[in-house]
């Protein structure tokens, strides 16, 4: 074969083996950059969209929330325990039921991990009539945070002549 | 004889081959060429259009970091926890229990000769426990009639009956009541 063929087609293999890789790879590199542009610009335009939504959200949420209604509607289940809240208005409860309030716990109940909420259990311990049983139970049910009761216990207290209630009851709030 | 140019029929010298010799009208030697000069070309053509895309990139990013920076997370979680109540309110609510109802309803079953003296009611169980006196055998029995005649009584049973020295009569049992219509509010048909 003749040696000036084979000097050129050596070149040409070259020529291939050096600069095809480069440009290949600087093809690709390309086409990577212009997929994470369009990627970002996707990215930007989605964050736009929510953030702008999440603002209208937010001013529809306050405006809903400004009333009585809405404000009922935020404690029903609260972000937090507020126990102390809780507390207070169990007393006033019991107060305006006539129900004397011997003793109150509260503790946090290990509910279900799918639960999406924790649940706070109360045990009160009262005395007082039969009517004030029920007004302190009505007054319960109507109490703006969401209260159940799961037990009551009542028996007759003979030295006294009042009744005696044991009144377990569930409370929630976000977890 | 050395050599001194010319052509010569029978060399003497070897003569040493130039580059040029092996390039000139080679035309394989040229397509290596432009096919290089090709793939210079095309190389710093994408490079600028790289360095171009990075300088968009870049932009974009600075804009998502703004907008990061910007975000009012406060405002966001009080939206997650209004979505997180709305949620669990419909369940809550639907589920809540009114035992104020459940005692009415007993307060209709019960009979006017009959004093509950202790009473334990169970939402889970769906139970009411009792102990109750009364005058007579006939009272009990009339009671324990009522009970079974009440809806959202599903069955009782009847631990002890027993007459005490002071004449009186004490019974105690369990009321398995119908937790839902006794607890739940009933919504009215639409």
């Amino acid at each position: 074969m003749n040696p000036k063929n084979i000097f050129g087609a050596f070149t040409l293999a070259i020529a291939l083996f050096f600069f095809w890789p480069a440009v290949y790879g600087s093809w690709q590199e390309t086409q990577a950059m212009r997929s994470a542009l369009s990627e970002r610009q996707q990215l930007l335009e989605r964050r736009t969209i929510i953030l702008t939504n999440a603002g209208q959200e937010y001013t529809k949420y306050q405006a809903a929330i400004s009333g009585d209604t809405g404000r009922n509607f935020v404690q029903l289940v609260p972000v937090k325990k507020n126990t102390a809240e809780l507390v207070s208005a169990m007393q006033d409860i019991a107060q305006n039921a006539g129900v004397q309030l011997a003793q109150v716990q509260i503790a946090e109940a290990k509910g279900k991990d799918t639960d999406p909420y924790k649940t706070l259990s109360l045990s009160l311990e009262m005395s007082g009539s039969y009517p004030s049983l029920r007004s302190f139970l009505t007054n319960l049910e109507q109490y703006v945070r969401i209260l159940n009761v799961g037990s009551i216990q009542v028996s007759a207290d003979r030295t006294t002549g009042q009744l005696r209630y044991s009144i377990k009851a569930d409370s929630y709030f976000l977890k | 004889m050395p050599y001194k140019g010319g052509v010569q029929l029978l060399p003497e010298t070897q003569r040493r081959p130039t580059l040029a010799s092996y390039t000139s009208g080679n035309s394989y030697f040229y397509a290596a060429v432009v096919l290089a000069v090709g793939f210079l070309v095309i190389s710093a053509i994408l490079a600028g259009y790289r360095a171009n895309l990075r300088d968009k990139i870049d932009a974009i990013d600075g804009q998502i970091s703004t907008s990061e920076s910007a975000r009012n997370k406060q405002q966001e979680q009080q939206l997650i926890d209004a979505s997180k109540q709305s949620r669990i309110m419909k369940d809550l609510l639907a589920n809540k229990l009114y035992w104020s109802q459940a005692l009415a309803r007993m307060q209709q079953m019960m009979q006017s000769a009959v004093t509950l003296t202790q009473m334990e009611a169970t939402a889970t169980k769906g139970t009411i426990s009792f102990r109750a006196t009364t005058d007579s055998y006939a009272s009990v029995a009339r009671q324990l009639a009522a009970f079974v005649a009440a809806t959202g009584v599903n069955d009782i049973s009847i631990k002890t009956i027993k007459a005490t020295s002071q004449g009186t009569v004490e019974f105690d049992g369990d009321l398995l009541i119908d937790t839902k219509s006794m607890l739940t509010k009933q919504q009215p048909k639409k």
